[in-house]
């Protein structure tokens, strides 16, 4: 029995180790994203590719949700058959590239079907910064977004506020959340508010950069967010979201629901949001750039994408090609019209159709004019451990008004501190 | 029951029905407010969540001052959320991928149960118990974990994304194997020895009557086996990728997505979903009461 | 058909049979143990293995020896959702038996529309999990969910339901205004919400085991009871209680091994899944969130399933222990 047991327990293992990349399909390219709800307009992007290359089409597969996307990287890893590329947050791209199992992208990204000078000016900073590690590109922007500010800007007209002067500082923003908030029943309290949001480590982490506050010390061995300008961050969290005076916070996406149905004057959220927006409200939408305190800057959010190593050559060609066609100008500006994702280039905002939307909403030039100075969260182990402690642990206890900023913060630290101190 | 005539008497006929009326209602609710939301806009669901009536089947819809001011009804707008999940993912396929894994899940574990349980029942040879613990032992143990060595398994085999990977891991069942073993055992053994006597085959002792005795349990096992397959989730989300492999569980989870979830929609979406299932119970349920009230009572 | 046989050929048959059991047996049991083997025994004993080495994000990185169940021992989350999985188990094994059993015998004293009760109540064990998760989602919404209107219209406040971290206890003792430390929080209340729509969701099907039992029980030995003298909670002690007592380990084994094992739920209605601040998180998913959520290591997820199978196994070892003394056959 006991050697039975120990013989299955090698086969186990053997398993694991030899398993070799057989029964996958040489001659396309496997495509996986989580795109469930633009799927539609990311094959039609596909057909066109695949129209140019029906040598190795590219097959795009929806896992419908992030989540579900990284259980399947994951086993499809372990069984030796991983998809082509995939779309990947850089949490999972920096553990990808501690596995060797990603394709570094800066050989390609030089080489004869490389980027231009041109290309290289033209993609946002921002964007291909968080996709460079140790001056190497190893992942690909493609579906980025930006935190903005969007405002009812009937409710701005009827409470005295300017519809075309959204607040530009924290100040503004708690001034106008103040005007908004109303008793209208007269039951004593508030049922419309000034501000709505999730409470999230992103938007504390824009108030934390707005106030001059960093992730983590310049030397990279502590968490910064316990510095004054972080607990000032959360107190005015606390403030504008928290304390149930001039608006609040949920805890999952309810928030935008509530924006939508005209009870919350602003609201802070991801560009995207504007796609769930337009065409379900019937109020006037204004979208503007994030206040600032000390400095104007807003995060980005979203995923890039990957190429695995275990692909033939044939297959990584391929994949590069299809990146940069995804990514080009053209298609580049059709995503961000048809999804609300951020321009990935300078250049997408000159085309005609880009501009025609621009004009259509007014305050998206200056939101997007946000990534000139946008910023990405940082990426190693020690903060996708602690982002988690800082969400749940900090904001959220916070917000429920359990825990006090200062405190809350502090705790927290030491738990990212201790993350840092333990990796092996 | 005699034996509680006092309880009757005490809490009166009303009394019971009362309570079970309120159980009935806790029960029955969801669903109804499921039903109710399925029919409504995101706007009209945001703007008055708490509506049970919908509004496009209120006499005032389309009046002014209405979030529906203007409209008119039809057909097309009282199904909206339908037609939208209906055209937004392949139901049909999904359907019928349930259906199918269902079924055949029901057939292969109904063989592979009879027969292991018959032999674990009836007769006697070394290791039989060791095995049988062993095999009780595997019920145990929760999916997550053998989740990826399955898949590295499933993908040597060549299996992923399709019908194989669905159905033949689960075309065995410790919980039916054990089922049908608690009631092999409490067929008199003098049945067996006529049979044996006549000259009968083991094989066809099993066949002939050992299994029409046990109808009851059989159904019981068929529709645990449905039941379990329209239950699991995080089976066919790994094995598979393409639409087409994809049961109705999992089409219906990807509606619900990481940011703003379309109520009215969702609610269409479970509907459909949930909608066959119930269908088949209503037909089938004295069968499937009858039957499962017997499976809980041998041990 | 039989034709008369002698005693010689009889035994001749007796003695063919035994003869041909195990090799017979073994052909039998193969079709089930192939399958079990394959996708059951050897994928367990593989997570075993995995269990001593790090795997990132599926890839083999290297030998970590007992690594693994070392920084499990040391991480307060682990521990934490040990205690989660523990309070969900005495969440909803309870309710399973005695509410059920409660209904039940509503159910059994002969009254009209049965059949219907019945089919309602049993609804929801043919519904999906994942149509399930998502209408009590829907329901159990904070702002705009319909059972919050209906507390608020009762002034019975607005809970947060499935958003709520803080623990049972401490709500209540905030109602009387009193202030419990955090350890005596008790199970916060969105595992109790998860508590509540797993036992909705299993309660038709306990309902009719259990109305089963109760027909089976022979009408003379309440009869007997009477005539001691036994009043109805007498009776229920005395009569209905023991005899009942296989249907009620049969409901209590069963509900415990698929409480112990309780993921869907997690993953499918909270958010982030395991939340708010790990107070949904049970050992299954705490497992899961190891194993597959970046930074993913299969290898710790491995230790922590090795770890739940010694205690599934030994509960279930003590629970038959305590049956074997207790349930009156």
């Amino acid at each position: 029995m006991k050697r039975a047991a120990a013989s299955l327990a090698v086969l186990g293992l053997a398993l694991l180790a030899g398993s070799c990349g057989h029964g996958v399909p040489k001659d396309e390219v496997i495509f996986w994203h989580a795109m469930g709800r633009w799927e539609g307009e990311l094959l039609a992007i596909v057909e066109e590719f695949n129209a140019r290359h029906p040598e190795m089409p590219v097959r795009a597969y929806n896992m419908s949700r992030y989540q579900a996307l990284s259980q399947k990287i994951i086993a499809a890893v372990a069984a030796g058959q991983p998809p082509t590329i995939s779309q990947a947050y850089e949490a999972w791209v920096s553990e990808m590239i501690q596995g060797g199992i990603v394709e570094c992208l800066q050989p390609y990204a030089q080489g004869p079907d490389g980027l231009t000078e041109a290309d290289w000016a033209d993609f946002r900073p921002v964007f291909l910064e968080e996709c460079t590690y140790d001056g190497r590109l190893w992942s690909f922007p493609f579906n980025k977004s930006v935190r903005t500010l969007f405002y009812n800007r009937d409710l701005f007209a009827a409470n005295g506020l300017d519809p075309d002067r959204p607040p530009r500082t924290w100040d503004e923003w708690r001034d106008a959340s103040a005007r908004l908030t109303k008793d209208l029943d007269g039951d004593g309290r508030p049922d419309r508010w000034g501000t709505t949001t999730r409470a999230s480590v992103t938007v504390f982490g824009n108030l934390l950069l707005q106030n001059g506050g960093r992730f983590f010390t310049p030397d990279g061995r502590r968490s910064a967010i316990a510095s004054p300008e972080g607990i000032e961050a959360l107190e005015f969290m606390w403030e504008l979201v928290g304390a149930r005076r001039l608006g609040y916070a949920t805890f999952d996406y309810a928030y935008q629901n509530e924006f939508r149905a005209g009870w919350v004057g602003m609201m802070e959220s991801s560009s995207v949001s504007l796609s769930f927006l337009r065409g379900h409200i019937d109020f006037d939408l204004g979208v503007a750039p994030l206040p600032g305190r000390k400095k104007q800057v807003a995060l980005i959010q979203g995923t890039n994408l990957v190429v695995f190593k275990k692909a033939t050559e044939a297959q990584k060609r391929t994949a590069w090609e299809f990146i940069k066609f995804l990514t080009g100008t053209e298609n580049a500006t059709r995503w961000s019209l048809a999804t609300g994702y951020a321009p990935l280039r300078a250049s997408c905002l000159e085309q005609p159709a880009m501009r025609a939307y621009l004009d259509e909403v007014p305050g998206l030039r200056e939101t997007y004019a946000q990534l000139t100075t946008a910023q990405s969260e940082p990426r190693n182990s020690a903060w996708f451990a602690g982002r988690k402690y800082l969400e749940e642990g900090a904001i959220q206890r916070v917000i429920r008004g359990t825990a006090s900023p200062a405190e809350a913060l502090r705790e927290t630290a030491r738990k990212i501190d201790n993350e840092i101190a333990s990796e092996f | 029951m005699a034996g509680n005539a006092k309880l009757r008497r005490r809490l009166g006929r009303g009394g019971i029905h009362v309570l079970l009326i309120v159980a009935g209602l806790s029960m029955i609710m969801p669903f109804l407010w499921m039903v109710s939301t399925s029919f409504r806009s995101t706007l009209e669901i945001t703007k008055d969540p708490y509506r049970f009536s919908p509004e496009v089947l209120s006499p005032g819809f389309g009046a002014p001052d209405t979030p529906s001011a203007g409209e008119s009804r039809s057909v097309g707008r009282v199904f909206a959320n339908y037609v939208e999940a209906w055209q937004s993912a392949p139901f049909g396929r999904y359907f019928f991928n349930t259906v199918f894994v269902a079924l055949s899940c029901v057939v292969g574990v109904v063989i592979t149960s009879a027969l292991a349980a018959y032999a674990f029942a009836r007769f006697r040879f070394k290791g039989r118990d060791v095995i049988f613990m062993l095999f009780l032992s595997m019920m145990m143990v929760p999916e997550p974990v053998y989740l990826v060595p399955s898949f590295i398994i499933i993908a040597r085999l060549h299996w992923l994304d399709t019908y194989y990977a669905l159905i033949i891991p689960w075309i065995a069942k410790v919980f039916s194997i054990f089922l049908l073993r608690q009631h092999f055992k409490t067929i008199p053994q003098d049945l067996f020895d006529a049979a044996t006597i006549d000259g009968a085959s083991r094989f066809s002792i099993l066949w002939r009557i050992v299994m029409p005795l046990s109808k009851a349990i059989l159904v019981t096992i068929v529709l645990f086996t449905i039941i379990g397959s329209w239950n699991s989730f995080l089976w066919p989300l790994v094995m598979t990728h393409s639409p087409e492999m994809r049961p109705i569980q999992i089409g219906l989870a990807a509606f619900s997505q990481e940011e703003g979830t379309e109520y009215g929609l969702m609610m269409a979406a479970t509907c459909l979903s949930v909608l066959p299932l119930l269908v088949m119970y209503f037909f089938a349920q004295k069968q499937i009461i009858a039957s499962l009230a017997s499976s809980g009572l041998k041990e | 058909m039989s034709t008369p046989i002698t005693a010689r050929e009889l035994s001749r048959r007796v003695r063919r049979r035994k003869r041909l059991s195990a090799a017979g047996a073994l052909l039998y049991i193969l079709p089930a143990a192939v399958i079990i083997i394959a996708f059951r025994l050897v994928p367990i004993l593989a997570a075993f293995t995995f269990s001593f080495f790090e795997i990132k994000m599926g890839a083999l990185v290297g030998f970590v020896g007992v690594g693994h169940y070392i920084k499990l021992a040391q991480d307060p989350t682990f521990w934490k959702s040990l205690g989660t999985t523990l309070w969900f188990v005495v969440g909803t094994v309870p309710p399973a038996i005695f509410v059920s059993l409660f209904f039940a015998l509503l159910l059994n004293q002969r009254i009209k529309a049965l059949g219907l009760y019945r089919t309602v109540y049993f609804m929801p064990v043919v519904t999906s999990m994942v149509a399930v998760a998502v209408i009590w989602k829907w329901i159990l919404e904070p702002e705009i969910g319909i059972l919050n209107f209906l507390l608020e219209k009762l002034h019975l406040g607005e809970p947060g339901w499935l958003g709520e971290s803080r623990g049972i206890f401490q709500l209540a003792a905030a109602k009387l205004g009193l202030s419990l430390p955090r350890w005596a929080g008790g199970p916060s209340l969105a595992l109790v919400s998860l508590a509540i729509v797993n036992t909705w969701k299993g309660l038709g099907y306990n309902i009719v085991i259990f109305l089963a039992g109760l027909q089976n029980i022979p009408q003379q030995q309440y009869e007997a009871a009477k005539i001691d003298g036994a009043g109805p909670w007498q009776l229920f002690r005395f009569v209905t209680w023991p005899i009942l007592s296989p249907t009620t380990f049969y409901v209590f084994i069963m509900s415990t091994i698929v409480s112990f094992q309780t993921f869907s739920l997690v993953y499918l209605m909270t958010s982030p899944p395991g939340g708010p601040e790990d107070s949904t998180k049970v050992l299954v998913y705490y497992l899961f969130d190891k194993g597959f959520t970046p930074p993913a290591s299969l290898g710790r997820a491995s230790a922590v399933a090795l770890v739940l199978f010694a205690i599934i196994l030994t509960l279930t070892l003590v629970q038959r222990r305590l049956a074997e003394r207790r349930v009156h056959y």
